[in-house]
This record gives structure tokens, C-alpha cells and sequence, in this order.
């Protein structure tokens, strides 16, 4: 090889040098050698133009790069596309259950935090279904307990009143609490608790969650102390979750006590009546309720799951 | 088939080439008459569609020739069946560039 075709030669090889800028680092060494190669055998041939015919490597180098430009553009506007369909699906998502929770009424829809809700009920004497009135003469949940065996297979009673709460110390909180049956925890059949003690004896006060926390501070010591109530001692065995406290009656505290307590009771005394009603009840006519309810001068069923359920007066 | 349409009259020669046993970016350069700056763009968009693959020269080989390994291409299935639908097209393609020997048309 003459001076000049290795003059040339090193001048083409400079040419690949500069094209193999334009080219992607992760194939430029795969192009480089291919060209390289090809250089190599042009200049091996006589009649060969190495300096014109790696001058072509820049027009190659050029199609390579606005090639990947290009896939790489199409990729952008399709994962673009896809990921603003996945970002408003997202945002409805996650919006969509917030907004709703706005809108009033919404607890009502949520699902009941009772077990098997759809046999429990509260019973209402006609025109306080839905209220926070008690409405129930404790005469009446007297005779049902007595009577109504067919159609209950529990049924608890509970009479709203503020009490003080006299705690250990001096220090005395005034509760809206609801006086209930022994059973009233047992009908209800709560699901979940915040805190609670276990084998506590009667009577016992279980506190709402917001009621702990406003009234009390949250004190975590507070569950397991006696306190009076009406002058009669109680242990305070457990805190109800919100979710949990659905009962009539604006009650930051259930006591629940013994039976021989809510028989000194008057017996115009009124409260609210909370049943679980018999399976096999429910799956009959539901028209029958009335003449059922008949001698208890028009009374209604609410079921806890749904808002009213069944309303029929006398 | 969409890459058929598509195929221009230089790639169509290109196809051509290698098919004709022509395996070498300056091989089909020298066969088409196409400069470098042509035949290795239409090469790689070849191989890019699937009608052509790439496969590099064996080390030994290469030794042999005392030279560096070289890149040969051939044709794919895809690419024959593409070559046919253009040689409808372009008639006077299979004239310029004789098929190899034993290769009939389909």
C-alpha cells in the first residue's frame, strides 16, 4: 500500500471516528467494527474509494439515530398515553369512594358493622321510627321478653340518661349513657372493638370512642377502674369504635347492668327495644308484622341494615 | 402485508442483492451501483422490518483471510415473500440482478 492509500486510508478510518459519534453508545461498537471491516477490504481492492465510501457512514450514522428517535417518540406517545388513561382511572378510583363520602346520609349505605344484620331491629312505637326518642315503655319490652319467643330470638332494652361518672380522684364527667339489659351486647353482636376487658363483672360501662377521646383524653388506664354512677359502683370494661356505635339515643356510654337493676324500673319508663329477629320470621310475609304487633298499639320495625325497613302504623 | 407496500425501489434492489448471493454491505454495493451512504441505511431498515438477518463472519475465518471479521446478511422468510410480492411491482427488478444458481422462482 502506497503512502497516499494509507493517507487516505487513516483519513477514512478518521471519517468512521466522527460518523460513530452520531451513533448510540450501545451500538456503536457493533457499527464501528462492521464498518471498520468493510473499510478494511475496500482498501484492499485497487480500485477502491475508502475516503467515499466511509463518507456514506454518516448518512448510515444519521438513519440510525433518527430511526431510534423515532421508535423512541412512538414509544413515548403510546406509554404517554397509557399511563394518563392509568392516572384518571387512579384518580377516579380514589376520588370516586372521598366524594361519596360527602354526600349525606352516606352511613346509611355503608354496610352495617353488626353480624348478621339483617335480622336485627330496632323496634319504634309509630311516628319515632328514625328518631333519637325513646318510644318503648319498658312494660311493653317486658311482655315481648315474656310473649314473643316466635318472633325474637333475643331482644334487649336500653333507657338514655345523663349521669355523672365519678371517677376515682373526685373528678366527675357528665355522659349521655343508655341504662340496657344485660343482653344488649349480645344482640347487637359487635364485630370489632377499640379496647376492652375481658370477664368484667356487671354492671359494666363501655364508652364511645369519641367520648373516651374528648372526655376522657384518650387516658389508655382508663379501661379496668370502678367508677360511680348514681352512687352505685361500675367498671369501665370497654371502648366502642365509632363505626360500631349506630345505636339511637346521642349515647356516649352504655351501662350495661344486671337484671335485677332494670327490674326496679318503672314501668312507664321508656328506652329503645333492639332485637334479633328469627330467620324464619323474616322470610314470611312481611305484612304479617302488623297484626302481630297489634296489641302493642302500632309499633314499627327498623331494620338496623337498612334505614326503614318496614313502617306500618296502627 | 403492510412492509410490502412499503418497500422502495432501492430496498426492493437491495432485497435483490442479497438474494442474489451478494451477502456484504460492499458486495451489494457493488452490484447495485449504490453508494455506501444508500445501502447501508436500506440495510438496516431490511433488518429492522425482519426481511433480512444479520450474522457475523466466523473468527477463524476472518484469520484466515487475515482481515476483520465481516457482518453478512440473508434473506428471511418474510423477506422472500416480500421479494416476490415486489418483483411484481417492479418487473425489471429480477433482469438487473440474476437469482443465484439452484434458487427457482416461487
Amino acid at each position: 500500500m502506497s503512502r497516499k492509500q494509507r493517507g487516505t486510508a487513516a483519513l477514512a478510518q478518521l471519517c468512521l471516528w466522527f460518523a460513530s459519534r452520531m451513533v448510540t453508545r450501545g451500538t456503536r461498537r457493533e457499527w464501528m467494527a462492521e464498518w471498520n471491516a468493510e473499510l478494511c477490504h475496500v482498501c484492499s481492492l485497487q480500485a477502491g474509494a475508502p475516503l467515499q465510501f466511509s463518507l456514506g457512514a454518516f448518512q448510515d450514522a444519521f438513519w440510525l439515530r433518527s430511526d431510534r428517535m423515532r421508535s423512541l417518540s412512538r414509544l413515548r406517545l403510546a406509554s404517554g398515553s397509557a399511563s394518563r388513561c392509568l392516572l384518571t382511572l387512579m384518580l377516579f378510583a380514589a376520588g370516586g369512594p372521598l366524594m361519596c363520602l360527602w354526600l349525606p346520609g352516606v352511613r346509611l349505605a355503608l354496610s352495617a358493622p353488626y353480624r348478621d344484620p339483617a335480622n336485627l331491629v330496632i323496634i319504634s312505637s309509630d311516628g319515632y321510627a328514625g328518631t333519637q326518642s325513646p318510644s318503648i315503655s319498658l312494660s311493653e319490652y317486658r311482655n315481648w321478653t315474656a310473649n314473643a319467643h316466635r318472633l325474637f330470638r333475643q331482644i334487649a332494652f336500653y333507657r338514655p340518661a345523663v349521669e355523672g361518672v365519678h371517677l376515682p380522684g373526685g373528678v366527675a364527667v357528665q355522659l349521655s349513657m343508655g341504662f340496657a339489659s344485660p343482653n344488649l351486647l349480645r344482640v347487637m353482636e359487635l364485630s370489632g372493638w377499640h379496647r376492652r376487658l375481658r370477664d368484667a363483672r356487671a354492671p359494666q360501662l363501655y364508652l364511645s370512642e369519641s367520648a373516651w377521646q374528648a372526655r376522657f383524653h384518650s387516658d389508655p388506664g382508663l379501661i379496668g377502674r370502678t367508677v360511680l354512677i348514681a352512687g352505685a359502683p361500675a367498671t369501665i370494661t370497654g371502648i366502642v369504635s365509632d363505626d360500631q356505635w349506630r345505636l339511637p339515643g346521642g349515647m356516649d356510654a352504655l351501662l350495661i347492668g344486671d337484671a335485677h337493676e332494670l327490674s326496679t324500673l318503672p314501668g312507664d319508663a321508656r328506652g329503645f327495644v333492639i332485637a334479633r329477629v328469627r330467620p324464619s320470621v323474616l322470610l314470611a310475609d312481611r305484612s304479617g308484622w302488623r297484626s302481630m304487633f297489634e296489641y302493642s298499639n302500632g309499633v314499627i320495625l327498623t331494620l338496623v341494615q337498612d334505614s326503614v325497613l318496614l313502617k306500618q302504623g296502627s | 402485508m403492510p412492509v410490502e407496500a412499503k418497500l422502495s425501489h432501492t430496498a426492493a434492489m437491495v432485497l435483490q442483492a442479497i438474494h442474489g448471493g451478494y451477502v456484504y454491505g460492499f458486495s451489494v454495493m457493488e452490484f447495485t451501483g449504490l453508494p455506501s451512504g444508500t445501502v447501508y441505511p436500506a440495510m438496516r431498515r431490511l433488518e429492522r422490518d425482519g426481511l433480512i438477518a444479520s450474522k457475523w463472519e466466523q473468527q477463524p475465518i476472518a484469520d484466515a483471510a487475515q482481515r476483520p471479521p465481516r457482518k453478512y446478511y440473508r434473506m428471511t422468510r418474510t423477506g422472500r415473500l416480500t421479494l416476490e410480492a415486489a418483483w411484481k411491482r417492479y418487473p425489471l427488478l429480477e433482469r438487473m440482478i440474476p437469482q443465484p444458481q439452484g434458487v427457482e422462482k416461487a
